[in-house]
């Protein structure tokens, strides 16, 4: 009995290895081994719009001392930080408001609100906020029908229209993680911590708060990833006079063909992605083993 | 009695929630460092009454006085009641330490302090080599009782507890029974407990509230609630019984006479008796244990002829259902006994060994 169980085990352990297949053998080939050959890549030089395999540091010499690389780095960390603060601070008030003040019947309708706007394309939402900041656009025309302003404002191609942009989209995505964390939280454990002595406010410090940072860190990392490698609000809403560092990228292989240029600056950026997520998966470790 | 010698005081406390009424003008006195148990079946409102002491409900009427104070509008987090959960609601994030030092950190004891008193904690309910393990990683029985070191910590003036052995296996409830019972007893607090487990009613308790639809039946000790039911609910609800339903002929101080379909009957009233009417319509009520058939003496007054339908070897005891006329009575004797199916017999009691009420 006991060996005819332990085989069914093993059996059912190797079916579940074989199901893994699938998306592992797609990993491997479609992400893995690209990877492998942007890496090689960027160690080669350019000349004349062809590739020469020689190995070399030229590029990435080349992308740290360059200033207009720095720039648009620093831009794209300061753009990323603002939108990844902003959309911490109106999502989470805003999430913690659905979990646990607004009465059940009406959550539904207010996410379905939410996920609303995802059946809108990206590209195409990130072109009708053009209409809405621009100089003639809904909030300059009315902000001067109202007499508040008289020359149209300049949002439009800037980075606040970049942040905008990016906002309208990650806010949500931030919402929609952190409610489905904290709307996941025992009700039990905070009636626990009022019963012991806990203050809405310290119920929300000790008990709330630590027990949603698994949600705030995926939003966080996803708000993150996005913000930083986005190159669609940056080019339609923030226009080309500082242009920030996935536009680098797109220039480097789009306009210029200057592929090993380009992958030294795409691994420069997944080493950046990748020093955040390990500093935020540190803090995260922190604050929940505390 | 002054309102010092009652740990908790409930006064016409009502609560509602969509127009039905879940606690309904409850009126309940808890008598300094007594085990008290709730006790009722699923949606009798003893759990909202259980919530409405610790403070997590808001009564919709009624005034709530814990210790004399009147804490009818004080939040949970300034009531000297502290509540074990039902599914204990111990803290994921939190190592077995910090669950229980909870309650001391929230109310600012230093470092040495909370050491000591956790430490002393676990000590007492036998589970020092815990702390440092998170909740997911203890047995059942382990987190039942770092909940309730969790919940002591603070020396609440009433310990409130809300099934608390629900979530146990039964091996483990009977002793944690007797462990509850005994911490009661040593630390002198008033324990409120709710269940719907009428054997854990009886083991753990002083007394016993029993409620049904939102009001409470009887309070009482749970001997005189056995003994003495003051309702058909009451009488059902806690333990096995036959209910005849008889017609009050003559009332005497000891002794009431009365007439059924199966025949007449004979009822001395204990004192605390509340008396019944002549012509009235009452039920008898009969503990099947205190039915005889054998060994018949002239004490036992009331009886019945009837024909054993069923019987059941229960180890201990054995059960009998006796058919008489169209009813069946059930009859309980001790250790083995060798009647048949079909044999025709007489079912006797005492006087003394029935209670009646209407």
């Amino acid at each position: 009995m006991k060996i005819r169980l332990l085989r069914s085990e093993a059996l059912r352990n190797r079916l579940d290895l074989m199901a893994l297949l699938p998306i592992s053998g797609w990993e491997v080939f479609f992400y893995l081994i690209p990877l492998l050959f942007l890496l090689i890549i960027s160690f080669w030089t350019s000349k004349d719009y062809d590739l020469i395999p020689t190995w070399s540091l030229s590029n990435y010499q080349e992308v740290f001392s360059n200033p207009l690389f720095r720039k648009a780095f620093l831009w794209s960390v300061w753009i990323t930080i603002a939108t990844l603060l902003i959309t911490i601070s109106v999502a989470y008030p805003f999430a913690y408001g659905l979990a646990f003040v607004v009465p059940k019947k009406y959550r539904q309708v207010i996410l379905i609100a939410i996920v609303a706007p995802f059946w809108t394309n990206y590209l195409v939402r990130v072109y009708s906020w053009q209409l809405i900041i621009g100089g003639n656009g809904i909030i300059s025309q009315s902000l001067i029908a109202l007499g508040l302003i008289d020359t149209p404002l300049q949002i439009l191609y800037t980075h606040v229209a970049t942040s905008i942009g990016l906002l309208h989209f990650l806010i949500t995505v931030m919402i929609l993680n952190l409610y489905s964390t904290l709307d996941n939280i025992d009700r039990s454990l905070i009636e626990a911590a009022s019963d012991l002595g806990a203050g809405p406010f310290r119920c929300f410090f000790w008990i709330i708060f630590p027990l949603s940072v698994p949600g705030l860190a995926i939003g966080t990392m996803f708000v993150f990833i996005f913000a930083f490698t986005d190159f669609i609000a940056p080019s339609v809403l923030g226009g080309g006079t500082k242009p920030v560092f996935s536009q680098m990228i797109v220039d480097a292989a789009h306009w210029n063909a200057n592929y090993p240029m380009a992958s030294a600056l795409s691994a420069v950026m997944l080493l950046a992605i990748s020093a955040f997520l390990l500093l935020l998966f540190r803090i995260v470790k922190g604050i929940i083993k505390g | 009695m002054a309102t010092q010698s009652y740990d908790v005081i409930l006064e016409n406390v009502s609560k509602s929630y969509h127009k039905t009424r879940a606690v309904d003008r409850v009126s309940l006195n808890v008598k300094q460092g007594t085990f008290l148990t709730l006790l009722g079946p699923s949606g009798c409102g003893k759990t909202t009454t259980l919530r409405l002491i610790g403070g997590l409900e808001t009564p919709d009427e009624g005034r709530i006085l814990i210790k004399g104070r009147d804490v009818t509008h004080i939040p949970p987090y300034k009531r000297e009641t502290n509540l074990v959960f039902q599914d204990f609601a111990l803290f994921p994030h939190m190592n077995v330490f910090n669950n229980i030092a909870f309650g001391l950190r929230m109310s600012g004891v230093d470092r040495k302090e909370i050491d000591r008193r956790v430490h002393a904690m676990l000590e007492m309910v036998g589970l020092p080599e815990v702390l440092h393990r998170r909740p997911n990683q203890l047995s059942g029985g382990q987190r039942q009782r770092v909940a309730l070191c969790r919940a002591l910590i603070l020396e609440p003036a009433v310990l409130l507890l809300d099934e608390p052995l629900g979530a146990l296996d039964a091996k483990i409830r009977k002793q944690m029974q007797a462990e509850l019972k005994n911490l009661q007893v040593k630390l002198g607090r008033a324990f409120i407990s709710v269940t719907h487990d009428q054997e854990e009613a009886m083991t753990m308790s002083d007394e016993i509230a029993i409620m049904n639809n939102g009001k409470i039946e009887q309070v009482g000790t749970p001997l005189s609630i056995y003994e003495r039911p003051v309702s058909r609910f009451v009488a059902t609800f806690l333990g096995d019984c036959n209910l005849i339903d008889v017609i009050v002929q003559n009332v005497a101080p000891d002794m009431v006479t009365l007439r059924s379909n199966l025949g007449d009957f004979s009822f001395t009233p204990p004192t605390a008796w509340q008396p019944i009417v002549k012509g009235a319509a009452a039920s008898l009520m009969i503990r099947p244990e205190n039915i005889h058939i054998e060994e018949v003496n002239p004490a036992m007054v009331n009886r019945v002829q009837g024909i054993v339908s069923e019987s059941i070897f229960k180890g201990s005891n054995t059960e009998y259902q006796i058919r008489v006329n169209s009813t069946h009575i059930n009859v309980q004797v001790q250790g083995r006994s060798n009647l048949k199916q079909g044999q025709s017999v007489t079912a006797a009691w005492r006087s003394v060994d029935c209670y009646l009420f209407s």
